[in-house]
């Protein structure tokens, strides 16, 4: 299931507030199992989940990181580069974007998205063209 | 490309630490070559310059009846095209074993080229066995499968096992399998009187769904006593890429209604709200007027203590 994850936010919001610092590390994006399903509360850091990334598949540093907004909608927006990984033999239907710390136990989740369709590549590309919008939005 | 098995070898020995296979013909820079090594007991098989894609080990019931078999393969290099044969060594004395060969062409693996694989065992008694195991195996692509079938007794061996019959189900039909018989009997035991056998099948396939099942017979001669069947199925697909776009994740924040406002126009329900004023607590001095009575009319106030 496609969520925001409610740690994520918590952190963007403390980060806004001057409540916290917001985390800082890389932000990553990570191919997952077709068997994950995302909790929104429960999955907070990268070590709760590590274990259901798609076998074969290692996380991808994302670039161009923007987050616009999008007068248009009345949203903001988050988008970066299409994201490849090659050679891989894989199976994944969803994508997690997660601020990587360097530490799975405080790499807090952000969000995880779902892909139109189960990607198999066999020893090749395994690409996720991230939609014109972007990755995802929050609508204001 | 479609990915081919172009060619193959095979080789055995006795109660041996190594097991030297003769190079497949025309290998070529970057075709993938395979091998798949069997021996008895737990060993762990190595060749240098190969990396194990996996390896299956059952413990059987008796020592005899123990064995591993693992997959190898590596991207041949120039240097691979004068080879002349490979060395495939296990860590254990005397205990190998058959070794079986493959130079696959259309894929050149930068990484491991199986893309699945099953493993089972099964006890062989005095009479035919028919292996059937489910299996949920998909296939993206088109390409081929393996099935290594071995069998291990714990004791002088007499009689024979040929393995027939190899398949794969799916919703298409078999396809037509090549047989590597690699050795029906070979001693596995440091000098303990195990034997092993065995054989392999192989076919490529254009088909691409999932493979629900495969199997094959172990065609039982007079045995002298139960035997223990170890296989395996792997896959080998032709390379593909796959790219997808996502569904853009959106959702929407919410407001909460505020205290504490007052004011405003427009169509919204106005707030309000009355503030609350708490009793003080305080303390201070009045100046005392002092008359002098004397000179009545004169007054003065006293300074600040």
């Amino acid at each position: 299931m496609a969520t925001f994850y409610a740690k994520g936010i918590q952190d963007a919001l403390e980060a806004v507030t001057g409540v916290a610092a917001a985390p800082t590390g890389t932000l990553k994006l990570a191919f997952m199992a077709t068997s994950y399903t995302a909790d929104a509360e429960a999955d907070q850091y990268w070590s709760d989940i590590s274990a259901s990334q798609a076998s074969g598949t290692t996380s991808q540093t994302v670039a161009s990181t923007a987050v616009n907004i999008d007068t248009s909608n009345n949203r903001v927006e988050i988008d970066f580069d299409d994201v490849t990984e090659t050679p891989v033999t894989a199976s994944t239907d969803k994508v997690v974007l997660y601020m990587d710390t360097g530490t799975p136990a405080t790499s807090v989740l952000i969000c995880c998205a779902d892909i139109s369709t189960t990607l198999s590549p066999v020893a090749g590309d395994l690409t996720l063209a991230v939609n014109a919008e972007g990755l995802a939005a929050i609508n204001y | 490309m479609a990915i081919a098995i172009a060619s193959t070898s095979t080789a055995s020995a006795n109660d041996s630490t190594s097991v030297t296979v003769t190079a497949p013909t025309s290998i070529a820079t970057d075709d993938l070559l395979v091998i798949v090594a069997t021996c008895g007991g737990n060993i762990t098989h190595t060749s240098t310059g190969f990396t194990q894609a996996y390896t299956h080990y059952y413990n059987g019931p008796s020592a005899g009846q123990s064995g591993r078999i693992t997959v190898l393969y590596k991207k041949a290099v120039l240097a691979d095209e004068s080879e002349a044969n490979y060395t495939v060594t296990g860590d254990l004395s005397n205990r190998m074993g058959g070794v079986a060969m493959f130079r696959v062409t259309g894929f050149s693996p930068e990484t491991d080229p199986v893309f699945d694989y099953a493993v089972g065992n099964v006890s062989i008694p005095d009479a035919d066995v028919t292996v059937n195991d489910s299996v949920s195996i998909s296939r993206p692509t088109q390409g081929a499968s393996f099935i290594a079938a071995t069998m291990y007794d714990n004791d002088s061996f007499t009689g024979e096992i040929l393995y027939q019959n190899f398949q794969i189900t799916s919703t298409d039909s078999n396809p037509t399998w090549t047989t590597l018989d690699v050795d029906d009997n070979f001693q596995t035991g440091d000098g303990s009187n195990y034997y092993g056998s065995f054989s392999m099948g192989y076919a490529t396939s254009s088909d691409t769904s999932a493979i629900s099942a495969y199997g094959f017979d172990y065609n039982v001669t007079s045995l002298d006593e139960a035997a223990r069947g170890i296989y395996t199925l792997f896959t080998i697909l032709t390379p593909a890429n796959a790219s997808g776009g996502n569904t853009l994740l959106t959702t929407t924040g919410t407001l909460f209604t505020a205290t504490g406002a007052t004011g405003g126009s427009g169509g919204n329900t106005l707030l309000t709200t009355t503030g609350t004023l708490f009793s003080q607590t305080g303390s201070g001095t009045s100046p005392t007027q002092w008359t002098n009575e004397a000179k009545p009319s004169t007054t003065w106030v006293n300074e600040q203590k």
